[in-house]
């Protein structure tokens, strides 16, 4: 048997259908790479597509066993398939027996397969006697549906991708498919490159990084777009560019069609969509002399109120000047889900019947049932999807079955989604993600197979069907979707579905679609397998597929005519914007996230770009309101409220807001979910909802003026003062520090101690800065006692001071053996600047020149040793006595730990291995000490410091009901059990771990700010360990697990050693992560690595360069541009700045945009940018 | 005090060079001149001729045979820094967690690492065993009633070893039967930082380790294992030993639970330093394997006899033992054992006048010769002692053909959760579950409610089918 095999198959995302070439190894780990061959990319993925592997092999988020809860009181539990689909079956008779067949419904999925599809339709509208089975393509394209099929007869796009390289003009409408077909965009692309005369126009409300691209940007009022392609039909007409032939003989309705254009001049026109006449003029002349003019839409015309009209507006404008059926030309809607199409082919909708049949039609409704042996399919339409949820939350639906779809985070208005699945009376969720929100309502949770997991065929956007073949077995006991609904169905008792596997299923599609407009009858898995994808109808022997619909000007309307379609009206029906809702929110995707994030939210090198959800606002409204960057601000509809950061974008018009749309609950909070704000609002022909207008207020969020008091002045506390204060300047804030001296970086107090440094240059501000802050600092004051029922606390003068928040940031205190005995002179630890001052008195006291004065150390880590070193430096002798046999024995491993002893020992400090002190005596004789150590050497020193290591102060947290561990135990807002008290720094534990280091200190500090400031989303996650040794002359540092644990598989080290120049360098690297490294010598890597192993981003190609030099490795400066290959706006920048102008070898030389290139138009726009400043 | 046999306590094994040449120098004035090492990590002085005398001492502790319950405690602290280790266990953590041991236990304690081999994890009555988790360890308790090991339901943090264990020698008086009783009583007595167990402890297999002679580790350091193949080291050699190590800043000297001495951290610069030592004091540092993995107990002629007799049986028919340990004794205590393969002597039978009668032997191996799976096979029974070297032999065999092979995934080590079978009532018509525990939020039933006590209009939260439809079912619960 092969180690490694290899299969052809199509991407899981959106509706481009890339083909893709996916790789199992032995251990059955997927790697996948684009398919060279595949008609549509040609080689090429995308960011989302190229991550595709990691989606599958990281099982930890899996469902892996059907689970159910026996009655809403019970607790879910696990169960046996059996017991799952038993009771399943039972509940469906019941309900149906009880409240007839429309009280259940499923929900179904654009990702379904066709086959899953096709079973789920035929159980559904077949056999439990209900057409209540509807998509979340609902969601996405059904208005596109609905105008295809007025317009031409049947919901068939007409054209194919390689119409793209053959058009000269294109209008791209409320879409970007730079970030959301990103392939299809590089084929528009690289066809402009090569035919400079191409133009691009986009209409958009935002600039996108495809308006950007695009040779003109109509920025439209949103909800304008009818007025605006009608007054572009106008111009045509006017101009003479309407195709009269074509319109004569092919066409039905012109003069209602010209009568209505015709109603409303340019000059209203524009004014109405805050554009202006020239524009339309010049996108109409470059329509009307076009050669091949395409089309291109997606969400920003089908997801409103008037998204058919939308509709018909834009297509209208393909009818009159003829632009249609010829190569080069067409209408051409762009799918958001990998079987959009496919599922529309087996009439996966509430209102849709197989093979593009029409559940309106009693003919076609009994050739249906024949072909499954039924009586009858039910006349009514079912539920749609927002009619669906209606039904369940007024009680006239009982049962809802969703499969592979999350309507918790995607349907609109998700109060009364969460209302409805509250009122169901059995939810089954069959999906494969723990991380679906709608997971948690389900009464029974049903496992199923994912992409590579199971057998089935897609449909692309360009009526592309192509066979997914299976790779790896599904985990758990997780099953294909089309097994368990048959299995169902067998329980059901219905007959029709005994398929031994998914081929059986589609030939008995294939069978349906004879003699049909869309025929596929002689195309079967061998086809599909051995020649690849083919484009539908493929209705004889050896047919080729058909690229191109319409070519003979014969459309599927009774009178083979296209129809003008007239939209009913030409202004939004939306609500208006008010006083009290000022704004139009409009919702939409990012580039690297899809959907509800579900798969793309796990790899890590996707969560990059975008990394949290914000809401885009234009600067002039950001100055009106008082908004500036960063600010949390609260976004509120009639349905809800969502509190996020604001960006402040010149993309976006004045009076419009975007917020992305994947994110759902945060920790039981659902205040970053964009579906809270949006109106169950739809079109009333195709039953879309409004998704891109909601009316919206947006204010920067008011905390309630609170007082906070912050116990300790370390690192973690002035990080979270100044962080607070960025953005609120009327909360009170006192601080209580028990030392003199609040505000200073202790882990220079070595070179202070010498005076190296001076204290001004320890300080974190200076006064001035202070009082900025408007705090209220009382120092050499301690908290003794926490009431945290009455939120008080009292200090060590015993006065009470009330508190709103408490943030305890109280740090550590030195390590110290119990027989220390620090109370005697020459005894010192290093913990404070109190410490540091009496010990530099009493050197200075013995009045010894520094030459010979010699201090023992005990304890060989950083502190230590930074401070063996500064005082070697002064020339003081150094003994260190270290308990264990190396050095940093924690942090470094055995080769840099013994290169690090060897360079310490060079610099003549004496370092006593394996050895612990046993006794230290004062030896009056010479004032100085007698140190003895157990090994029975004896030292004589002039002073003993102890720094072994600390232990954190919450002695005051435990005594006074604070739950601790070994610290004080916090959840990831940094709340203790009482969620008005916080603990930050080195005495927070979090899950189980303690991270006594600045850098997390100040991680915890600035996401606590950021929470008790109203951000949600700002959410702890654990800090990675990491030590940097700060010697003069040797660079050393190490960072996470630098240690692989022995007998566990998948760990990699990289190793990169010159022992005679203390260069060593150690990467350890599991599962494409790097998880640690050791850096010495030359740690220019330290940043890049630290990110690297940080925010977990998978390494990829930059695995095979981890070591080989810094030239190919440099940190990515600024915003992140390029996810690929790792280029930050900085780097880009500094590319041009170096006299880089050419585009192409500006992403040469940076390495931007040579991956996917969803991030062209981005580099693109720097580029431009920077020229203007020229 | 007379006495001819004494023990010194050696916490967790580890000791400076100072430390143990005091204790050489009182065995000196004691009239010895060697000593000799316990299974225990202990260091015992015996005089066969004859009675000696000791001066009560302040810094060590002494104890004679007749002193009952002053047991040493057991580390793996001389495994550190050369054999495999838990990343979180480094040498100076066994150093502070020993240092919390202020009173001497009275119980048996063994704190180790369960990634080496070289000291047995299960032979004491409290087992502390490193987790995963930083400064966290199982706890394997096997008080002196117990028959087994029972491991403790917690994790216990490293700063509470010394705390729980004197809690539980406290406890003792109370006699608790079970862990979990144990467990309870241990947490009224005191507060500890536990947590909660989130996976069963996993021993990785290595085969036993050479731990004699000079070898190198990392790259410049050596270490040192010195085996006598009595057990009677020369007092006037560890002197020059004890010196040697001061010279070399060598701070520490660990004992082996298998009666040898190991020296870590000698550096390359003074590697001839040693060598001329032990070519001085003619020391072989080339014993054969065949001998080194052999426990015997203390003092025991017929066993060190045995173990002759069978060590150049196996050397005469060149056979390989490297990876197996073997153990003699006399009793059959098996909660003891922790070696590979047990040659277990039996009681001879009632003694008839003037008849000698020859001692027969059992022969028991551990479960995949693992020791640490704490799970004996007894393979012969009642052999005579000619039989043993080839039955020994064939055991070797059998352990070399199952290495490396697939092991069975082992059980895991928590007790089989026992299937909980619950009685409720069931809709017949949609199968909807009435129990009693969790009652019928939807319909204001608050739990406990038994269904007999619902009212006559109850009806089934999903279908609403009338209770009538109930029916009385027993359920199966599957495992989570």
């Amino acid at each position: 048997m092969n180690s490694k095999k290899k299969i052809k198959t199509t991407c899981s995302y959106c509706g481009v259908g890339c083909g893709i070439v996916a790789e199992v190894n032995a251990q059955a780990k997927v790697s996948v790479e684009g398919d060279q061959e595949h008609p549509v990319n040609g080689g090429m993925l995308c960011s989302k597509g190229m991550n595709l592997h990691y989606v599958v092999n990281d099982t930890s988020d899996r469902i892996l066993y059907p689970e159910m809860r026996w009655s809403r009181s019970h607790p879910r539990e696990r169960v046996s398939w059996d017991d799952a689909l038993d009771r399943a079956a039972a509940v469906f008779k019941s309900l149906i027996r009880k409240y007839g067949p429309n009280s259940v419904g499923f929900y179904i999925s654009g990702q379904c397969l066709t086959e899953e599809y096709y079973i789920a339709n035929k159980l559904t509208k077949g056999f439990l006697g209900t057409n209540n089975i509807d998509t979340n393509s609902r969601l996405c394209m059904s208005s596109a549906v609905v105008a295809y099929k007025k317009t031409f007869g049947e919901d068939s796009v007409p054209i194919s991708y390689e119409d793209i390289e053959l058009a000269d003009v294109f209008l791209i409408a409320g879409a970007n498919p730079a970030w959301n077909h990103p392939i299809l965009f590089r084929r528009l692309e690289k066809h402009k490159e090569k035919n400079p005369n191409v133009k691009v126009i986009v209409v958009d409300p935002r600039k996108t990084d495809s308006a950007n691209f695009g040779d003109i940007h109509l920025q439209l009022i949103p909800g304008t777009d009818i007025i605006l392609y009608n007054a572009i039909g106008r111009r045509l007409i006017e101009m003479g560019f309407a195709d009269d032939n074509f319109v004569k003989d092919h066409t039905e309705n012109y003069q209602a069609y010209r009568k209505q254009v015709m109603e409303t001049s340019l000059k209203d026109a524009a004014e109405l969509c805050g554009i202006t006449v020239e524009e339309i003029k010049e996108v109409a002349g470059l329509i009307g002399n076009a050669k091949g003019f395409i089309s291109m839409w997606a969400m920003g015309l089908n997801q409103s109120a008037i998204g058919t009209d939308k509709n018909f507006s834009l297509i209208n404008l393909s009818l009159l000047t003829g632009k249609i059926g010829k190569p080069g030309n067409g209408p051409f809607s762009l799918t958001g889900q990998p079987n959009a199409m496919g599922g529309r082919e087996v009439g996966g909708m509430a209102n849709l019947l197989a093979v593009h049949k029409d559940l309106a039609n009693p003919q076609h409704r009994q050739d249906v049932a024949d072909f499954w042996g039924v009586d009858g399919i039910s006349p009514t339409p079912g539920y749609t999807a927002t009619e669906m949820f209606d039904a369940l939350a007024s009680g006239e639906m009982k049962a809802v079955w969703v499969i592979c779809t999350n309507p918790m985070v995607s349907l609109p208005n998700l109060a009364n989604v969460e209302k409805a699945f509250a009122n169901a009376k059995f939810v089954v969720v069959q999906d494969i993600s723990h991380r679906s929100d709608t997971v948690a309502y389900a009464d029974l949770v049903l496992p199923a197979a994912g992409w590579l997991e199971k057998e089935g065929t897609m449909t692309n956007s360009e009526r592309r069907i192509s066979y997914l073949a299976k790779g790896i077995n599904p985990p758990g006991e997780a099953r294909p979707d089309v097994e368990i609904l048959c299995d169902f169905a067998k329980r059901m008792g219905f007959r029709g579905f005994n398929f031994t596997n998914a081929e059986e299923i589609y030939e008995e599609y294939c069978a349906m679609t004879k003699g049909t407009n869309i025929d596929i009858s002689f195309l079967n898995y061998d086809r599909l397998k051995n020649e690849g994808s083919i484009q539908w109808p493929v209705p004889e022997y050896r047919h080729p597929g058909t690229p191109r619909l319409f070519a003979d000007k014969k459309f599927y309307t009774p009178s083979q005519k296209a129809i003008f379609n007239i939209p009913a009206q030409i202004q939004n029906t939306s609500e208006k914007i008010s006083a009290e809702f000022p704004f139009v929110l409009t919702t939409g995707r990012i580039r690297d996230q899809w959907h509800t994030m579900t798969k793309t939210g796990k790899v890590a090198r996707l969560r990059t770009h975008y990394s949290h959800p914000v809401l885009e606002i234009s600067q002039l409204d950001g100055y009106i309101y008082k908004i500036k960057e960063g600010d949390v601000v609260e976004v509120k509809s009639k349905n809800g409220v969502v509190r996020v950061r604001a960006k402040l974008s010149k993309n976006i018009r004045n009076g419009v807001v975007f917020l992305p749309m994947h994110w759902g609950k945060q920790l039981e909070n659902d205040l970053n979910r964009a579906n809270n704000l949006t109106f169950t609002r739809v079109d009333p022909q195709s039953k879309e909802p409004d998704f891109k207008y909601t009316t919206v207020s947006v204010t920067k969020y008011q905390k309630p003026k609170e007082n906070i008091i912050v116990v300790g002045a370390g690192a973690a506390a002035f990080r979270f003062i100044q962080n607070y204060r960025e953005h609120n300047s009327t909360d009170t804030i006192q601080v209580f520090s028990k030392e003199p001296h609040p505000f200073y970086n202790r882990v220079l107090l070595p070179e202070y101690v010498t005076e190296e440094l001076t204290w001004e240059q320890l300080q974190k501000i200076k006064e001035a800065e202070l009082s900025k802050l408007k705090i209220s600092l009382q120092t050499n004051l301690s908290i003794e006692k926490i009431d945290p029922e009455n939120q008080k606390v009292t200090d060590s003068n015993g006065v009470e001071h009330s508190y709103d928040k408490l943030v305890l940031a109280t740090g550590s205190r030195a390590f110290i053996p119990k027989d220390a005995q620090l109370d005697l002179p020459g005894r010192f630890t290093m913990r404070s600047r109190g410490d540091a001052d009496k010990f530099k008195n009493y050197l200075d006291s013995t009045q010894l020149p520094s030459e010979t004065q010699h201090v023992a150390i005990v304890g060989g880590g950083l502190l230590g040793l930074e401070l063996a070193a500064a005082l070697q430096h002064t020339n003081v002798k150094v003994t260190i006595i270290q308990r264990a046999s190396r050095l940093m024995e924690r942090q470094l491993d055995l080769v840099s730990s013994h290169l690090l002893s060897l360079d310490v020992q060079e610099r003549g400090i004496h370092i006593y291995f394996d050895n612990e002190v046993s006794t230290v005596f004062d030896d009056p004789a010479s004032k100085s000490l007698n140190i003895t150590l157990k090994s029975g050497k004896i030292i004589q020193a002039n002073a003993i410091v102890y720094a072994i290591g600390t232990q954190p102060n919450i002695k005051i947290a435990k005594e006074n009901g604070i739950i601790c561990s070994r610290g004080i135990k916090v959840n990831k807002h940094l709340q203790t059990n009482y969620p008005n008290i916080f603990a930050i720094g080195e005495i927070a534990e979090f899950e189980n771990q303690l991270f006594g280091i600045t850098s997390a200190a100040e991680e915890q500090a600035a996401i606590l700010a950021n929470f008790i400031l109203g951000d949600i989303s700002s959410t702890y996650s654990g800090s990675v360990l990491m030590n940097i040794l700060k010697f003069k002359d040797l660079e050393l540092c190490s960072i996470g697990d630098i240690i692989i644990p022995e007998n566990e598989e998948g760990f990699e080290e990289i190793v990169f050693t010159d022992l005679s120049r203390r260069y060593y360098k150690k990467c350890i690297v599991k599962d494409d992560l790097l998880i640690g490294a050791v850096l010495m010598g030359d740690k220019s890597e330290f940043a890049e690595f630290k990110s690297l192993i940080e925010n977990k981003i998978e390494l990829s190609e930059k695995r095979k360069s981890l070591l080989m030099g810094s030239s190919e490795t440099r940190p990515v400066i600024g915003k992140l541009v390029c996810s690929c290959s790792r280029v930050g706006e900085g780097n880009i920048q500094e590319a041009i700045a170096g006299g880089c102008s050419d585009f192409s070898a500006l992403c040469t030389q940076t390495g931007a945009g040579l991956g996917c290139g969803s991030c062209k138009t981005e580099v693109r726009e720097i580029l431009n940018n920077s020229k203007v400043k020229v | 005090m007379k006495q001819t046999f004494s023990r010194v306590v050696v916490k967790g094994g580890v000791l400076s060079p100072a430390e143990l040449k005091q204790i050489l120098e009182i065995a000196e004035g004691a009239g010895l001149d060697t000593i000799s090492f316990g299974s225990r990590q202990d260091i015992l002085f015996i005089k066969e001729d004859g009675d000696f005398e000791i001066d009560p001492q302040d810094k060590f502790q002494i104890i004679s045979p007749e002193e009952e319950g002053a047991e040493n405690i057991v580390s793996s602290y001389v495994s550190s820094d050369i054999l495999s280790n838990t990343p979180w266990l480094t040498s100076d953590r066994y150093l502070y967690i020993l240092e919390q041991f202020r009173a001497q236990p009275t119980l048996k304690i063994n704190i180790t690492d369960p990634r080496q081999r070289l000291v047995p994890l299960f032979t004491g009555h409290i087992n502390f065993i490193a987790s995963e988790h930083e400064d966290y360890w199982y706890l394997y308790v096997r008080l002196p009633h117990w028959e087994s090991n029972q491991m403790y339901p917690a994790l216990i943090y490293s700063w509470d070893l010394a705390k729980l264990a004197a809690a539980i020698e406290d406890l003792l008086q109370e006699e608790p039967e079970t862990v979990e009783f144990l467990f309870d009583l241990v947490n009224d007595a005191g507060d500890f930082n536990n947590r909660t167990v989130d996976k069963p402890l996993e021993v990785p297999f290595h085969p036993f380790p050479y731990y004699e002679g000079i070898n190198r580790v990392g790259s410049d350091s050596y270490w040192m294992g010195l085996y006598w193949r009595n057990n009677k080291y020369y007092i006037d050699f560890l002197k020059a030993l004890c010196d040697l190590c001061s010279d070399c800043r060598i701070g520490k000297i660990s004992i082996t639970p298998w009666k040898s001495l190991i020296i870590k951290g000698i550096v390359e610069k003074y590697k001839l330093e040693w060598e001329k030592l032990l070519g001085k004091y003619g020391i072989n540092v080339r014993h054969s394997m065949l001998e080194l993995n052999w426990h015997l107990p203390v003092n025991n002629k017929s066993a060190i006899k045995l173990k002759k007799y069978l060590v150049s049986y196996f050397d005469k028919h060149d056979i390989s033992t490297y990876g197996l340990t073997f153990g003699i004794t006399d009793y059959t205590r098996k909660a003891y054992y922790f070696t590979s393969i047990i040659i277990e002597k039996n009681e001879p039978a009632i003694q008839l006048d003037g008849v000698k009668i020859r001692s027969t032997y059992n022969l028991l191996h551990a479960k995949n010769f693992d020791p640490n799976t704490q799970e004996y096979i007894v393979y012969v029974q009642e052999v005579d002692k000619s039989d043993l070297p080839e039955l020994l032999i064939e055991l070797s065999k059998i352990y070399f053909e199952q290495l490396g092979q697939e092991k069975n995934v082992p059980e895991k080590p928590t007790k089989p959760k026992e299937q909980q079978i619950k009685e409720a009532y069931q809709c017949r018509e949609c199968l909807t579950v009435y129990d009693t525990s969790y009652g019928d939020l939807s319909q204001g039933i608050p739990a406990d409610t038994s269904f007999e006590d619902l009212p006559d209009t109850y009806h089934c939260s999903l279908c609403e089918a009338p209770k009538s439809s109930f029916v009385k079912k027993k359920f199966v619960k599957q495992p989570e």
